[in-house]
């Protein structure tokens, strides 16, 4: 599937900043299953300073700097991606995931794919003895790594109800947990801090869904903002498997990557530091919508499928 | 016969080894008595003395007991006078509490310290080059060395940093490593310290105070100096910022960090600019500090704040102490930091588990100096182990300071773990191994400690530095940073834990050349730029001097209303003290409205510590000015302003009018020390330039105050005695006008005489001097607006005919003066506050 994807993120300042220097983390790359076949990130006003390079983990990084004074910043991401699902695994052949996590602490790679990278707490993932206990139930002695932790995902999506404004960008995983809501990064802090827990590596992904669900589907959560789920280490012969709590779906055709990390903390999309007093406000709209690969014509008919 | 041999021998050989030794020492040591089963520094098990400690006792004996404890309390003075102070976190007061010393040396002799300077230098070596592979190629792990969630698991891996070689080719410019000796008597090393050491600098304080109390002995003993030491280090890190315009800057995280006095000192002594985060600045990938006269490049950062902080834009966001763009500025290769952020990884207890075959596989080497037994549970076989040995071991978090999600665990001996405790750790260490390392349990030597004049054995830590030079050489500190315990029993020292500090010597074998950074008449480089002044402390320099000035001029207040109170004997509400308490409430001194008696009122502008202009506040407003620009001024003019803002924090005081009159004139003497100490000590460049501008604006202000309040025609009678008592002018007056006090000529002294150095006119003419000889106040030859402002007042001021001078002036005089403070900090300050931006929700 081919997505055009639109993020438009837009700060307003109530003083006009004069200087301020900023990451973003919003531009995507090539990873196994997707392909970017253009992006480009245009920024308000020009930057006197910009620099791009990949972070550790293979994000694209765009750092830079405005000396102008300014009272709007707007940055534009304009992409087309295209996305192939991955070739399902068949959860009950995956290993033990008492396995995984003997094969993860002795890890003989530091590379940014290492499973080593994902075992520990992180700045926005703290490890919380209720989440982990909690975890430990779907987790018996010897099931294998990918059923215990779809298991896990279907019991976030169940026990967690997904609420935006009830969270916001620095609520630890703890409390999103306890207050039993959030919106997907609260949700796949909470898987990640329950694996983690147990001593399996977990990622944080960032990106996007498609706005629109193909005809017959329901519409996702988190389809009109930039999304988030997980990665979860399933062992040297498995690798890494996206599991989306916030929808309770393994990632597939509609989830677009933008970045990996081991928290928000690490693909952040867009941080700042300004001089600047007083009050700002920040909107973001996402947009992504599928090319049609095909004549119209010979698609099928929105009403065929019921 | 032979029965008694053996005790024979042992007396004889206790008083063989302290033969030498004068009676008083020789009994003073011979009450010494070592703790069974643990290696002391100075005594033998059979109760003789090791080598170094008997030519010290031999030297010592000479002085006599007395000559010696004078020494010691001298030596103890000189850090309380320098202002030696260790900042307690947990206090509540975020208090500081002066630098216990105990005054025994430790002692190490000249063949030992060469094996443990060959061990520390292969440490550092297999440091450096471990950071240069975890943060580069990664072999060491790809070899099957180094498990990689041994270096994942640190916080201080810093990812970011992971493929930039380190600007000027080093990651560790001054490493440190704990060591103690074990009851067999060798040396471990106990922990590292990569990121950023601290202790040198108090090592070296140490030291000053010891060698200054005892200079002889010292010599005698051929003790090793510790300036070449930190000469190397400096000239290293200036080679290194060669091209820069400032100076090596010093990036410390600020006043309230527990080892701010020593990042002061260490500036100080060293040379180095000391700086905050918000001093500095990133632009086009090169670092600058924010100056009085702009940015100016700095190519090297020596840090004092952990890596992680360091850049709020791309480590930890939430850093209010970093600089952002830090990071950018590294990888384009514009800033050397020293050492390198992310350095703190090879600090981690995990790690050492892992030495021993480091060294091998990096070095081809065996360790010359052990580190701790230790044991990562991350690897099966090692976790078995810790858990089959638990009662020998002590269990210690793999990574920092906790086991993450436990943060009530605390490093323990096993053997010490209840049976639900024991269980609960074996949870963990089968869950999370890796966060749990298995170590064996040390116990420490001890070494003699004076205690109200006996010795005592305490066991202690020594921390030994190293500084690096050139590519790939090391130059080791002789002496270093020797923490010792509170107690005789004790596993683990913490510098928070109510331990002391000791000098630590090195005897060397012969003389030892002299040499000194302190700077001494025909040391100092002749060197006449006006150097860099970073805006903050130009800022605070400004405001100390604010405040001061502000706190004399309320005294003399408390004095004229106090004067009149215990003069008449009774609390004399006559209309001039109405005007005194009227003009304390408009300076903020008083807490609510005026109603007391007005001797109750001179009271607690005392001891109220509610009222912004009150002394506790103000004074202490001083004290924080001047604990930040502490590297700027001189130590004793910085113990002034302490011993100000000290006079009035204690709280619940009572005192009679009398006594409250005295404490005033004592507080008064001392501000006057301060800017005795101020004007005759420091050196006429632009910081003292901010100082002056500051204490005459305020001077200005508070005499237009003074003469607007008591200058009226109708003014009650007495009032132009108070005005004169308040400008400090009544001798100049008195010996220009040979009469009792008239309107027109106090006003023309206290307003318009530019050559009384009270008067208003003075301070404008001072002003205008100091804006003058600043950078960048012209531009184009024509002045900037802060200084037209100035010379506008002044051209008023010496153009105005006394007897136009209308009181209502006054105001607009006031009004221009604030105007003028304003434009300094627009000018000269200006640092709005950086903030992060709200980040969006996924």
């Amino acid at each position: 599937m081919i997505y055009d994807v639109r993020q438009v993120t837009t700060y307003a300042y109530t003083s006009t900043v004069p200087f301020s220097r900023h990451a973003a983390r919003l531009l995507p790359v090539n990873r196994p299953g997707q392909r970017v076949i253009e992006a480009a990130l245009d920024i308000d006003p020009a930057p006197a300073e910009r620099s791009d390079a990949r972070d550790f983990f293979g994000n694209r990084l765009t750092v830079f700097a405005l000396e102008q004074p300014h009272a709007e910043l707007v940055v534009s991401l304009s992409a087309r991606i295209e996305v192939q699902a991955p070739e399902p695994l068949l959860a009950s052949l995956t290993p033990p995931w008492e396995a995984v996590r003997s094969e993860a602490m002795a890890s003989a790679d530091l590379s940014s794919g290492s499973p080593a990278h994902f075992l520990y707490p992180s700045r926005s993932v703290a490890l919380d003895p209720a989440i982990t206990a909690w975890t430990a139930e779907s987790f018996p002695r010897s099931r294998p790594i990918l059923e215990a932790a779809t298991a896990l995902m279907t019991r976030i999506k169940s026990g967690l109800r997904y609420q935006p404004g009830a969270t916001d960008a620095k609520t630890p995983p703890a409390v999103a947990f306890a207050a039993k809501r959030g919106v997907c990064q609260d949700f796949a802090h909470v898987m990640i801090a329950g694996l983690r827990g147990l001593g399996l590596p977990a990622a944080y992904v960032s990106g996007y869904l498609r706005t629109d669900p193909p005809p017959g589907r329901p519409r996702l959560q988190g389809a009109d903002a930039t999304h988030a789920w997980v990665s979860v280490w399933c062992g040297e012969a498995s690798g890494w498997v996206g599991l989306d709590p916030t929808n309770g779906i393994a990632a597939g055709e509609d989830h677009i990557v933008l970045a990996i990390g081991r928290d928000y903390a690490d693909v952040s999309p867009l941080d700042g530091v300004i001089i600047a007093s007083g009050e700002h406000s920040l909107t973001v709209e996402v947009d992504v919508v599928p090319v049609p690969s095909k004549p119209l014509g010979r698609s099928r008919p929105a009403t065929a499928a019921q | 016969m032979s029965e008694t041999r053996p005790d024979t021998l042992k007396t004889d050989a206790r008083s063989a080894a302290r033969g030498a030794l004068p009676g008083w020492i020789s009994a003073l040591v011979g009450r010494y008595r070592p703790l069974p089963g643990v290696h002391d520094e100075m005594m033998r098990a059979d109760g003789s003395l090791r080598e170094p400690w008997h030519r010290f006792h031999a030297e010592i004996g000479r002085l006599g007991p007395e000559p010696l404890k004078e020494a010691f309390s001298s030596a103890r003075r000189h850090l309380e006078d320098s202002g030696v102070f260790y900042r307690v976190y947990d206090d509540a007061q975020g208090g500081e509490r002066p630098w216990p010393l105990a005054a025994m040396p430790l002692l190490i002799g000249a063949r030992e310290w060469e094996g443990l300077k060959a061990g520390v230098i292969q440490r550092a070596r297999l440091a450096e080059a471990l950071l240069k592979d975890v943060y580069g190629e990664g072999r060491l792990v790809r070899d099957g060395v180094l498990p990689a969630a041994v270096v994942t698991g640190s916080p201080d891996y810093l990812r970011p940093l992971v493929g930039l070689p380190p600007p000027g080719g080093r990651h560790l410019h001054l490493y440190a490593v704990d060591i103690g000796r074990g009851p067999d008597g060798a040396w471990w090393v106990l922990s590292d310290r990569a990121q950023a050491p601290s202790g040198a600098g108090y090592a070296l304080e140490n030291r000053i105070a010891v060698s200054r109390a005892m200079p002889d002995i010292a010599r005698a003993l051929n003790v090793e100096r510790l300036a070449p030491f930190f000469q190397s280090f400096r000239d290293e890190l200036a080679r290194l910022n060669a091209r820069a315009e400032a100076r090596v800057a010093l990036l410390t995280p600020g006043p309230l960090n527990e080892t701010y006095f020593e990042h002061a000192y260490l500036a100080r002594y060293l040379g180095f600019l000391l700086v905050e985060g918000g001093d500095l600045a990133v632009r086009d990938g090169a670092t600058y500090v924010r100056t009085v006269s702009g940015l100016k490049r700095v190519d090297v950062v020596w840090r004092r704040l952990d890596g992680d902080f360091a850049d709020p834009l791309e480590l930890r966001t939430s850093s209010r102490l970093g600089v952002p763009g830090l990071v950018q500025a590294i990888r384009e290769g514009g800033v050397t930091v020293a050492n390198s952020l992310g350095s703190g990884v090879v600090e981690s207890r995990a790690l050492m588990g892992f030495m021993p075959a480091l060294a091998r596989h990096v070095l081809g080497e065996d360790l010359i100096l052990p580190n701790v037994a230790t044991w990562w549970c991350g690897q099966p076989r090692e976790r078995e182990a810790v858990l089959a040995h638990l009662d020998g071991m002590v269990v210690a978090p793999a990574f920092g300071a906790h086991i993450p999600g436990l943060p009530e665990f605390k490093t323990g001996v096993g053997a010490g773990l209840t049976a639900e405790q024991r269980r609960a750790l074996r949870e963990i260490v089968e869950r999370r191994g890796m966060d749990v390392v298995g170590q064996e349990a040390v116990n420490l030597s001890t070494m003699p400690v004076w205690t109200n004049g006996v010795l005592e054995p305490r066991p202690f830590v020594l921390r030994l530095f190293l500084a690096a030079v050139g590519d790939d050489d090391w130059t080791v500190m002789p002496g270093g940073f020797c923490r010792i315990s509170g107690s005789s029993d004790a596993r683990f020292v913490s510098l928070q834990q109510g331990a002391s500090a000791s000098d630590v010597w090195v005897l060397g074998d012969g003389p030892v050349a002299e040499t000194t950074l302190l700077p001494t008449a025909d040391r100092v480089r002749v060197r006449r730029t006006t150097g860099t002044l970073p805006s903050r402390a130009a800022d605070n320099l400004f405001w100390l001097a604010r405040y001061l000035e502000r706190t004399e001029a309320t005294l003399r207040l408390v004095r004229a209303l106090l004067g009149r109170v215990v003069d008449s004997g009774v609390a004399s509400e006559g209309p001039l003290v109405e005007r005194l308490v009227l003009l304390l409430s408009r300076m903020g001194a008083l807490p609510g409205p005026a109603r007391l008696p007005a001797s109750r009122l001179a009271m607690s502008v005392l001891t109220d510590r509610t009222a912004i202009g009150a002394l506790p506040r103000l004074t202490a407003m001083a004290r924080s000015a001047a604990a930040v620009i502490r590297d700027r001024l001189a130590p004793d003019a910085f113990q002034a302003v302490t011993d100000i803002a000290a006079r009035f924090e204690a709280s619940g005081r009572r005192m009679t009018p009398s006594q409250a009159f005295d404490e005033t004139n004592q507080a008064l003497r001392l501000v006057a020390a301060f800017s005795g100490l101020a004007s005759e000590n420091m050196n006429r460049q632009m910081g003292w330039r901010f100082l002056e501008l500051g204490r005459r604006i305020e001077r200005a202000v508070n005499t237009s105050r003074f003469v607007q309040m008591f200058g009226e025609e109708t003014a009650p009678s007495g009032a132009l005695d108070v005005m004169l008592e308040l400008g400090d002018s009544q001798i100049t007056y008195r010996s220009r006008y040979v009469m009792t006090a008239s309107r027109v000529p106090v006003l023309d002294l206290l307003v318009l005489d530019d050559n009384n150095p009270r008067s208003v006119a003075f301070q404008v003419g001072r002003i205008n001097q100091h804006l003058g000889e600043l950078p960048a106040t012209t531009v184009d030859g024509r002045p900037v607006p802060v200084l037209r402002a100035s010379r506008k007042l002044q051209a008023m001021l010496s153009t105005t005919p006394v007897e136009d001078l209308a009181l209502a002036d006054l105001d607009e005089i006031m009004g221009d003066l604030f105007r003028l403070s304003e434009g300094i900090s627009e000018r000269f300050f200006r640092q709005a506050p950086s903030q992060d931006l709200p980040e969006e929700l996924g």
